[in-house]
């Protein structure tokens, strides 16, 4: 028995190990390499926001950084990359969110698009994202880091949870992004 | 047989989890008669195709050379300045304790041999006038004479600031008395590109703080400071310094507290602290001391009569009934004069998941059910309900909008409550889902992820739980930045107490996170308990039980279950359970007449269950009901409790013991 879809990229997490002995800057920068992508999208796709997602990154490999140099270097960066920026991304999320509520509305949001929300995507994606708007930052946590190749098991370590609540976390997530999904479809 | 519900369920399970053969046989059976529930899984499999597509995403070039430069600067230091600090430090306590034993002080206070705070007597939280942004609490450790583990405090960024930075006084304060200045005693000062240090030689501290036993002090820091971590020792004048108290807050607080550990009499107590600078271009590492005289201790209450335990329970599960078909029972709650469960209906008219509609049912003997109609609830699970003096309160978070609230006199007849901007998922301030509630003197409260709500009436709803003049206004914001899911409410000794998981903590993996109200109408954080993760809490004969699990910080590894329990104060004591407790997992808790029961499953999904008087000892029920409870209510001479068949079937099931 498989998972219906079988991953096609390796979960973020293998490299490393060959990097144990390289010079801090050295193995900062491999690292840099083989993780940024996965973690600034996990952040992107999560907060949806390019400037919180690319400050999440900066911290969540400055923080590894410091590990590092303490001599600390985890056996695997990737995981550990995960764990921080998940609890980075929902953390930053919530304060944002509570600053906003609390901080006078001096703008607006309905003008048009800023240069960077263009990386958010294409069109296509456009949809896609409207509809991860829909759920909350924990949900679109769980289904991107599923969608980068993490299994239940991991995603279950990277949230902190039992694997059956984050499989049912995740399954109610798949479900409502294909309500919210229909209903976008519904209404084109 | 197998609903569209269920079969889309597992569509979606099987994307991220191996589902188990009886589950891959159910799933590919119905799908093999079920071309709508072919193309759910379709739907499920594009959206996840469509995710992956753009889950990897380059980040902006300056990312990589901040970090790639800093990493340089980093490699390329050649002193730690802060070991030569650490040993000044040393050589700094040698001399202090040398002119101690010459008598160099004119005032040589009392040195006490300090013991850690073990008492059942409440402990008050105290939370003076003068309030900074934000206050957080720690506890002694488990071993009071343990170091802290070596505490790296974060860089500070770049550009250094471009005049000297200097150290800013520390203000402690017991209870509502003004506070003192503290003694400076030393500092290592750390920017960017520079590292120094400021020592003082020690001297006597001059004022004297009032205190007795359970107090706390609080460090204020003045503003454009934050703490990053402060530890409290006893005989701080000495190099044998023994540690009593450490905290490491993650939201970088103006205020901190420590408890007061010396015994009467009079003592010196030092805090060595790190603190940072609001624009984070200045860490500090800062001892500083004060004097405190302590009272003697305070008297102990009563203990209240403990529930006889020793008589076995027998569970009985209450019969099928119509009102039960094609339903799950999530919650339930009690009344004056009935019981009152909450949950969802299937009406498998959807093909889409959470094809649930809410549903109520109301019981006065707790054997036969009746339905309820709630009204506006399609796709929605009630997931939780509570009773007032007036009428019951249900809950849920609806998909794709957010949370909702339904309230009925009756248990039977339910209005939902109009909406407010905050119930919005879609709303920038929505407090997104609805965690728990509770009737509080005049009013519920309930929280959400962000936030906390008021109503009178469980119909009018608005935002805030708003703190009394005089009170620390923010601390509204730092309780809700912590207090995440599972969480709840309860009121203990007539105190709301709010209960949640901090598992955004950066340095403790699932920290547990709790918030009184005060009588002042102050909010108050304490830590909760320690040494694990609380997922059910409730009230005892004794004040305060809960269970949950240790966190493993490796994935997907089972998480050892554990228990709690308070007298009902900020004091958490780990149970014991005879026999040792299993690989198993505790869910939910139910507490009255007949002790404190709580219920799980073992690794193999059977059900669990064990009793306790006042949390202080477990042991394991021989006859648990066979079934997943997931919700349990104390009744006269036992417990009621909802949840799902031993079959794992689609029917509500209830379960009462005696």
């Amino acid at each position: 028995v498989v998972n219906e879809i079988e991953p096609t990229m390796e979960p973020v997490g293998a490299a490393g190990s060959d990097l144990a002995a390289v010079p801090l800057a050295a193995w900062v920068a491999a690292t840099y390499d083989a993780h940024a992508a996965s973690v600034f999208g996990l952040a992107l796709r999560a907060t949806r926001d390019p400037e919180l997602a690319a400050d999440v990154t900066q911290e969540a490999f400055l923080r590894l950084m410091t590990e590092g140099q303490h001599g600390h270097r985890p056996d695997n960066p990737g995981a550990w990359l995960y764990r921080t920026s998940t609890n980075l991304i929902i953390s930053r999320a919530r304060r944002a969110s509570v600053a906003r509520r609390l901080a006078p509305r001096l703008l607006s949001h309905d003008g048009p698009d800023r240069p960077e929300d263009v990386a958010l995507g294409n069109e296509q994606h456009r949809e896609l994202d409207a509809a991860m708007a829909t759920l909350s930052v924990a949900d679109r946590v769980a289904l991107v880091l599923a969608s980068q190749g993490a299994t239940g098991e991991e995603i279950a370590g990277y949230l902190g949870r039992s694997p059956g609540a984050t499989r049912t976390h995740l399954t109610r997530a798949r479900a409502r992004l294909r309500a919210a999904v229909l209903r976008r479809e519904a209404t084109r | 047989m197998t609903t569209h519900a269920r079969a889309g369920s597992l569509s979606a399970a099987a994307l991220d989890f191996e589902l188990t053969p009886a589950e891959r046989a159910e799933l590919d059976g119905h799908r093999a008669t079920c071309s709508a529930c072919r193309s759910v899984a379709v739907g499920y499999r594009a959206d996840a195709a469509k995710l992956r597509a753009i889950a990897f995403v380059e980040p902006p070039a300056w990312v990589r050379a901040a970090v790639v430069s800093t990493a340089s600067r980093r490699q390329t230091r050649s002193i730690d300045y802060w070991k030569i600090i650490a040993v000044a430090a040393v050589l700094l306590a040698a001399l202090v304790a040398a002119a101690i034993a010459i008598g160099a002080f004119d005032h040589r206070p009392t040195i006490v041999e300090v013991l850690p705070v073990v008492s059942p007597s409440p402990q008050r939280t105290a939370v003076p006038s003068a309030q900074p942004s934000a206050v957080l609490v720690a506890e002694p450790s488990a071993d009071a004479s343990a170091e802290p583990a070596a505490y790296t405090p974060p860089a500070p960024i770049c550009p250094a600031p471009t005049t000297a930075p200097s150290v800013p006084d520390v203000t402690v304060s017991v209870g509502t008395a003004p506070g003192q200045k503290a003694t400076f005693w030393g500092a290592g000062i750390r920017t960017c590109s520079t590292s120094g240090t400021d020592d003082a030689v020690p001297a006597t501290p001059s004022a004297i703080l009032s205190a007795k036993p359970g107090d706390r002090f609080a460090l204020a820091l003045p503003s454009g400071w934050a703490f990053l971590q402060a530890v409290a020792t006893d005989q701080a004048t000495t190099s044998d310094a023994t540690t009593r108290a450490a905290m490491e807050p993650t939201d970088r607080p103006t205020q901190v507290e420590l408890p007061v550990t010396a015994d009467p009499g009079e003592s010196i107590v030092g805090f060595d602290l790190w603190i940072i600078s609001d624009d984070q271009r200045v860490v500090v590492g800062l001892s500083v001391a004060i004097r405190v005289s302590v009272a003697g201790s305070a008297p102990s209450p009563t203990p209240a009569p403990l529930p006889n335990v020793s008589v076995p329970l027998r569970w009985t599960r209450v019969g099928d009934q119509p009102s039960f078909a094609d339903a799950t029972m999530t919650a339930v709650a009690a009344g004056p004069d009935r019981y009152v469960a909450v949950g969802c209906a299937t009406t498998a008219t959807t093909l889409t998941q959470d094809v649930c509609t809410g549903a109520s049912w109301m019981s006065t003997d707790g054997l036969t059910w009746t339905r309820g109609t709630v009204p506006d609830a399609d796709h929605t699970y009630l997931s939780g309900v509570t009773a007032g003096p007036d009428g019951y309160l249900a809950w849920a978070f609806v998909p794709g909008f957010g949370t909702a609230f339904w309230a009925s006199p009756d248990g039977m007849t339910w209005r939902r409550a109009p909406s407010i901007p905050s119930f919005s998922v879609s709303q920038p301030d929505g407090f997104v889902s609805p965690r728990g509630a509770v009737w509080y003197r005049d009013r519920f409260i309930a929280f959400g992820d962000y936030g906390f709500w008021t109503s009178p009436d469980g119909l009018a709803w608005s935002d805030g739980l708003y703190v009394a003049v005089g009170c620390d206004t923010s601390m509204n914001e730092a309780v809700q930045n912590t207090l995440t899911p599972p969480g709840g409410l309860l009121v203990v000794h007539g105190q709301l107490l709010a209960w949640g998981v901090d598992w955004f903590s950066d340095t403790v993996r699932d920290r547990p996170s709790m918030a009184r109200w005060t009588d002042a109408g102050c909010w108050a954080r304490d830590d909760g308990p320690s040494g694990g993760t609380p997922v059910a809490m409730d009230t005892s004969a004794r004040g305060l039980v809960a269970i949950g699990y240790v966190p493993v910080a490796k994935a997907g590894a089972q998480q050892p279950p554990a228990a709690w329990h308070s007298p009902g104060d900020a004091a958490w004591d780990p149970s014991t359970f005879a026999p040792r407790l299993p690989k198993t997992s505790l869910e939910t808790i139910g507490s009255g007449a007949r002790g404190i029961y709580a219920a799980g499953s073992d690794a193999t999904g059977r059900s669990t269950g064990w009793r306790s008087a006042d949390g202080t000892t477990w042991t394991a029920d021989p006859s648990p009901p066979p079934g997943h409870l997931s919700s349990i209510v104390a009744t006269a001479d036992g417990f009621l409790a909802v949840g799902t068949d031993e079959q794992g079937r689609i029917v509500a099931s209830v379960w009462v013991a005696h």
